[in-house]
């Protein structure tokens, strides 16, 4: 094997840690991501999924929460609707447990930037719903306000953003 | 006159194996390889962005489903224009809204029965079928777009008009053009 052909495996190989590291190394913004991708996959379920396991997702959404959040919903068919403290929320995701045919929520587009106040956060993002083959709502933007207590984030505010000024 | 005889020496040959997996040349093939990676995902983030139409509000234009490619380049030279069919941005650019520009920046817009009048001018839509009686806005005479809004409407207006996403757009969410022109 030539010297360069070797030197070019070590650069490759060089190249692919530093990209592995540069992808997995576990900063404040991956951290808040991996939250919200949990909060997806907590939101989601399938229809033959067991009421214990239903639950136990619902209580982790609530717990995702601080026990003052709110949450502002306005999306197209939807009037503005307002959920405040994890016990509303925990009712709201209940409701959404109704849906028969299961429900997948997707997170795309994940924006954090870190407010002035240390342990502070907001959140820009867009969701997807399916329920079926069917769209449980449009790709719809989201803000989220985040607060960090006792070393974990929480979700402090919740409002639907829209993209069309109508 | 001494003479020294050098020993001929054929070139030396990559094994085949080497040949197979990164060619005669294996600096050549990765240098080949990075221009190649980096033209497709340039090619593919900044210049041509695949979508997958979902739902039905482009219908009957692009149906649910379809498949379409939006050329970001498109808006550089020229700004969008009235009947051009537009992706617009979300958060990122995953997930994408696909409406048709209405009304330009400036322009003061209303809709009286269905009826899309631009600066008191009722505007020609042949790209429509069966609109609903539309009236809008609702809370005032008109709308006024801003220096940099356009306004974006899907073409199937058969639903509600609360039941339909549409509004004003700001350029900057203005992501491109559908690619082949979009059909008018």
């Amino acid at each position: 094997m030539s010297r360069g052909f070797f030197r070019i495996v070590v650069l490759l190989l060089l190249a692919a840690l530093g990209g592995a590291a540069a992808l997995w190394w576990p900063t404040e913004t991956r951290r808040i991501n991996r939250m919200f991708e949990q909060l997806a996959a907590d939101a989601s379920f399938r229809p033959a999924e067991g009421n214990l396991s239903r639950l136990a997702k619902v209580q982790a959404i609530a717990n995702r929460f601080t026990p003052d959040a709110t949450i502002r919903f306005e999306t197209l068919g939807v009037s503005e609707r307002e959920v405040t403290g994890r016990d509303e929320i925990r009712g709201v995701a209940m409701l959404s447990q109704n849906l028969a045919q299961g429900l997948e929520v997707k997170i795309f587009d994940q924006d954090v930037t870190f407010g002035t106040q240390p342990g502070t956060a907001r959140v820009n993002l867009t969701a997807t719903a399916m329920s079926g083959k069917q769209e449980a709502f449009n790709a719809q933007e989201f803000l989220f306000q985040l607060v960090k207590r006792e070393g974990k984030w929480f979700i402090q505010s919740a409002e639907t953003v829209k993209t069309l000024r109508h | 006159m001494e003479t020294t005889d050098t020993p001929f020496e054929p070139p030396r040959r990559a094994p085949w194996w080497q040949i197979v997996a990164v060619g005669r040349n294996p600096k050549v093939t990765a240098i080949r390889l990075l221009v190649l990676v980096a033209l497709v995902v340039f090619g593919f983030r900044y210049v041509v962005l695949p979508i997958r139409v979902t739902g039905i509000s482009m219908e009957p234009t692009y149906p649910n489903g379809k498949k379409l490619y939006i050329n970001e380049l498109s808006l550089w030279r020229h700004p969008p224009q009235r009947g051009d069919i537009l992706a617009i941005r979300t958060t990122g650019i995953h997930n994408l809204l696909l409406k048709r520009v209405i009304a330009l920046p400036g322009e003061h817009v209303r809709i009286v029965r269905g009826q899309v009048l631009i600066d008191g001018e009722p505007l020609e839509e042949p790209y429509l079928h069966n609109p609903a009686p539309w009236n809008w806005p609702k809370d005032k005479a008109e709308e006024v777009m801003g220096p940099d809004e356009f306004l974006m409407i899907g073409d199937n207006r058969t639903m509600r008009v609360d039941e339909h996403e549409f509004g004003a757009a700001k350029r900057s969410k203005l992501v491109g053009r559908v690619l082949g022109g979009g059909a008018r």
